[in-house]
């Protein structure tokens, strides 16, 4: 379930992936689970590489996200999903069927651009019926479609519309029915709502999310925008730097981070050092600085002897003793969040970490300078790969 | 409000060259067009439409009647053929030249523009001779296919047809690559991966995506080649040789060694004519499109 970075070694499975057997060979089950295959992909621009060996499977049917910062390579490997670019080495197939050298003209997949790249000498319908006129579609059948694909971004009173004429969420929505009308197998999304304002945007989301959930349509989705990542998403698959350093639900990713870099992209986190004692089917024993001991439940990220890096949420850690992990700090700081109180707070070997909990009155009392005790349930604690940030 | 005031009276020094450089220039050659030739050049006084009706009758020499001559006809024809040739052989060189430039990396590109226009830094009339010096007969393509046995007699180039093409199309490949670079310039180059992606082949993109998105760089592209290869007269009197004239030789000769002002007028008026009548298509086009 848990996806490790292991590119190459654990996944270069042994079956070719050009196979026509007949597929009762195999139960069809891992077929559907392998639907979009991406393996040890590597692309580099001017000899600098930018994805990196990188292998992935996205399920029929599922919303994958890419989801990682600027330059972390999630658009350039869309690109190479697309044909746009091609890659040095690796292998795409689909549904079996390896892709890698067709031109992107032939590839069943469609992309939703960032800036939309709709055709300005055409009028939305025209727009919509290109890539069927491009498959020959005849004519009839070509009008039926369009005016379906209209009706499903809710766009019909808008088919004689020049593309200038539009704001910009009504050319999202051109641009989605566009890309949807050839049935395409992928749908590819490119940051597709980072023009939009975050009302708009918001509405979009909602859009994508039930025209995806209509269609049962597989799409790949390019995001740096966390929150969208996390509330679109099946699975979500978190790169850098041309890799992919962990890929899951979005639940499971908040949940059991297995890299450092990961948890504190998705969400907030604190981060104290230990070290790995032993390690079997129970648990990971680690001791802390302060002395302490305890056995955490293996996560994600299977650790190595040594120092390691453990992770928790600041909305786990509870105020006083308790069971878990249990610390003393000074409060350096005092942030109010609304409904929550935050508090910044400096462990005895200076590790700052944050406390994050419902308004309370003994919270409320608590004043900057002051040693309190905090304590974070074993449950919480997660060792995660020490990635340098 | 006073922005389009402004607007106006800025627009001003051009309607003065305008009016000053081409109207009274025009009218001046109309006028001119409808009197009678000097015995030494120049107009005398008096109107007559002769000159009009020279540009298809001719007097005939023994009874003086006026008979059909397709002279003119034949040479406003082959210039507009020429002309013609000039743009669609412009156009297809200058639209791949000018993709090959849009897409190189920017700092690539000022140096092809810099080659580009790099012939405009001689003379024309520079440019046309050392032409005439590589397609003479004792030129330097007749010159290596004689010397290497693959002919045993010059080909005769210049004085053709070709020489005049060659000459022209050498001359205004420039006025077409520009302006077609720049409107590919422009281009979204997402467009085209758009095309791409909707399962539009080479052609199709080139012609569906690309075409369409450029049409006001093609349209100025091919008015500024068609338009000057038209009326040219260095490149025809020097590579065509009297042999291959084209209608701005028959109007500096009229001017020049014929001495018939009115007549060299009518033909300019003519010609004048003739590109308001191949412009009004593309105007309406044009009109259409915007």
């Amino acid at each position: 379930m848990s996806w490790n970075r292991t590119s190459g070694s654990a996944v270069t499975m042994a079956e070719p992936e050009e196979m026509s057997l007949p597929s009762g060979c195999q139960t069809a089950e891992p077929s559907k689970a392998r639907y979009l295959a991406i393996e040890n992909l590597s692309y580099a621009i001017n000899r600098r590489p930018v994805i990196k060996g990188l292998s992935l499977d996205i399920r029929e049917g599922e919303f994958f996200t890419l989801l990682g910062p600027s330059g972390c390579g999630k658009t350039t490997l869309l690109r190479l999903i697309a044909g746009f670019e091609t890659p040095d080495s690796g292998s795409l197939s689909l549904d079996g069927t390896s892709f890698q050298r067709t031109p992107a003209a032939r590839r069943p997949v469609n992309t939703v651009f960032q800036n939309y790249a709709l055709f300005p000498h055409l009028d939305v319908a025209g727009n919509v019926a290109f890539g069927l006129r491009m498959l020959n579609w005849p004519r009839d059948r070509i009008a039926g479609r369009v005016e379906e694909m209209l009706k499903l971004v809710r766009l019909s009173d808008l088919r004689h519309r020049h593309i200038g004429e539009l704001s910009g969420g009504q050319q999202q929505r051109v641009a989605l029915a566009r890309a949807l009308a050839p049935v395409p197998k992928v749908l590819l999304l490119d940051e597709p709502f980072s023009a939009l304002d975050l009302k708009l945007r918001q509405e979009m989301q909602a859009e994508l999310k039930r025209i995806q959930t209509a269609l049962r349509q597989t799409v790949v989705f390019v995001t740096h925008d966390q929150e969208e990542a996390l509330s679109l998403s099946d699975r979500i698959a978190i790169m850098r730097d041309g890799e992919i350093l962990q890929c899951d639900t979005p639940q499971a990713l908040y949940a059991r981070p297995a890299d450092r870099f990961v948890a504190g992209f998705l969400g907030d986190a604190n981060f104290i050092a230990g070290r790995l004692l032993s390690l079997d089917a129970s648990g990971a024993s680690v001791a802390f600085p302060e002395g302490q001991r305890a056995i955490i439940r293996p996560g994600a990220h299977i650790p190595a002897p040594g120092r390691v890096c453990i992770m928790f949420r600041p909305e786990d850690v509870l105020p006083g003793h308790g069971a878990g992990l249990d610390l003393t700090a000074n409060v350096a700081q005092k942030t109010f969040l609304g409904p929550d109180l935050c508090l910044h707070l400096d462990l005895q070997d200076g590790t700052r970490v944050k406390l994050r909990h419902r308004a309370r009155a003994e919270l409320d009392a608590v004043r900057p300078g002051q040693r309190i005790a905090i304590s974070v349930p074993l449950a919480h604690l997660h060792i995660v790969r020490d990635t340098d940030r | 409000m006073s922005g389009i005031g402004t607007g106006r009276l800025l627009a001003w020094p051009a309607f003065l060259i305008a009016g000053l450089l081409g109207g009274i220039p025009m009218a001046l050659v109309i006028a001119c067009s409808l009197m009678k030739p000097g015995a030494f050049g120049g107009v005398e006084w008096g109107l007559s439409f002769d000159a009009y009706r020279a540009l298809l009758f001719r007097r005939d020499i023994f009874s003086g009647e006026p008979v059909f001559s397709a002279d003119h006809l034949l040479i406003y024809g082959r210039s507009i053929l020429l002309a013609a040739g000039t743009t669609i052989l412009c156009l297809a060189i200058g639209f791949p030249t000018a993709a090959h430039m849009a897409t190189r990396p920017p700092r690539a590109r000022k140096w092809w523009v810099l080659a580009i226009t790099l012939p405009f830094w001689t003379s024309l009339l520079v440019r046309t001779l050392a032409l005439m010096l590589i397609i003479g007969d004792q030129g330097l393509i007749n010159g290596l296919l004689l010397r290497t046995g693959l002919i045993q007699a010059p080909v005769a180039m210049l004085h053709t047809n070709f020489a005049v093409l060659l000459g022209l199309v050498y001359s205004f490949l420039p006025f077409m690559v520009l302006p077609v670079f720049a409107a590919l310039e422009r281009l979204d180059p997402r467009l085209v991966e758009a095309g791409a992606d909707l399962y539009a082949g080479r052609w199709r993109i080139a012609f569906l995506v690309i075409l369409p998105n450029i049409r006001p760089g093609l349209v100025a592209g091919c008015l500024l080649v068609f338009l000057p290869a038209l009326g040219s007269y260095v490149v025809p009197l020097m590579l065509g040789g009297g042999r291959a004239m084209m209608a701005g030789d028959l109007i500096a000769l009229q001017f020049g060694g014929a001495r018939n002002w009115p007549l060299g007028a009518a033909e300019a008026v003519a010609l004048v004519t003739l590109v308001l009548a191949a412009l009004l298509p593309c105007w309406l086009m044009r009109g259409r499109a915007g």
